[in-house]
């Protein structure tokens, strides 16, 4: 198989093909911050996959859980082996729907994002507010958002339950460039 | 009668500072140096995009969190926060990602399009190409 076809059934899967013009980044960033007393985890991801179709505004994000890099490895470990369990699910994606895309005009501006959030085998609904910053050549759009640790169906063992926070806050910054066939 | 007890007081306290200590260290053990580590896997970068394009499960049971050198083709270059992360090529359009750690900065500047290379890292999985992280250049 190769790239363009793997690359159309992506975006079959993902966004309706109709669309005219794409917007793309492989090297999205996100981390992920968990405060507790006892002690700050923070992972960061620079290898995010994410895509917005131009015509309706969906978007589409994926990204490799193993790519999180965690200041120790104990962490890096414990997050794989026993709370993401990345052997099983090794990719956590978003796909949703940017409200209004159509009236961003270039320059910064407030947007409304709309979808559903897979992690660990779980969905969960997610409605955030996120900053786009509209240029001729890029697309970036930054924000955050909390999660709860329990919505994933993520099991952390009582030992370490101080450790970490039960929400989780997750930042994103996505820079788009327009997608060239 | 008493010096056996106060023996046995200081070993289970030499005991105890050991598993501390140990268990410290643990706690706080940095990520392995994947420089001073031989790879489990070498492969030319065109194979390895190839055997995720085939059978992605199956690629990923193979090759997901293992250290792997592998032989490529730089594409180009691009930074993430700082780092630099080497793109190779293959024969369509996927390649392997290889995001360098801080300290091979300086030596991935030295770096040219288009000169073949061996980098070895950690393979994190394929979205659109291979992902590997933690990269050191080997050659």
């Amino acid at each position: 198989m190769n790239k363009t076809i793997l690359l159309l059934t992506f975006l079959l899967l993902t966004i309706n093909l109709s669309a005219q013009e794409k917007y793309f980044t492989k090297e999205g960033y996100i981390t992920f911050y968990s405060h507790s007393l006892v002690e700050d985890i923070k992972a960061e991801n620079h290898q995010v996959l994410s895509i917005i179709d131009e015509s309706d505004g969906q978007i589409a994000i994926q990204l490799l859980m193993r790519s999180f890099i965690f200041k120790k490895a104990l962490m890096q470990e414990h997050f794989n082996e026993n709370y993401i369990e990345s052997h099983k699910y090794p990719k956590a994606t978003f796909k949703g729907i940017i409200e209004n895309f159509s009236d961003i005009a270039i320059g910064e501006s407030d947007i409304n994002i709309k979808g559903t959030l897979n992690i660990h085998g779980k969905q969960k609904e997610i409605n955030t507010r996120a900053r786009i910053n509209k240029t001729p050549e890029e697309l970036d759009i930054s924000g955050n958002f909390i999660v709860k640790v329990a919505d994933f169906d993520i099991k952390i063992p009582a030992v370490v339950i101080n450790n970490i926070a039960k929400n989780i806050k997750i930042s994103f910054d996505l820079k788009h460039k327009p997608y060239k066939k | 009668m008493k010096s056996r007890i106060y023996r046995l007081f200081l070993i289970t306290g030499i005991i105890a500072i050991a598993v501390l200590v140990f268990a410290l260290k643990q706690f706080n053990r940095p990520l392995s140096d994947i420089q001073n580590t031989s790879p489990d896997i070498e492969i030319t970068a065109n194979q390895l995009v190839h055997d995720y394009q085939e059978n992605e499960m199956k690629a990923s049971d193979k090759y997901n969190n293992k250290i792997i050198q592998v032989t490529g083709i730089i594409k180009n270059f691009s930074t993430a926060n700082g780092n630099m992360v080497i793109n190779l090529e293959s024969k369509d359009d996927s390649g392997v990602i290889c995001e360098m750690i801080p300290q091979a900065n300086k030596d991935s500047l030295k770096l040219k399009k288009g000169e073949k290379i061996l980098i070895k890292g950690s393979c994190t999985g394929f979205l659109l190409d291979v992902v590997l992280v933690r990269c050191v250049i080997v050659n």
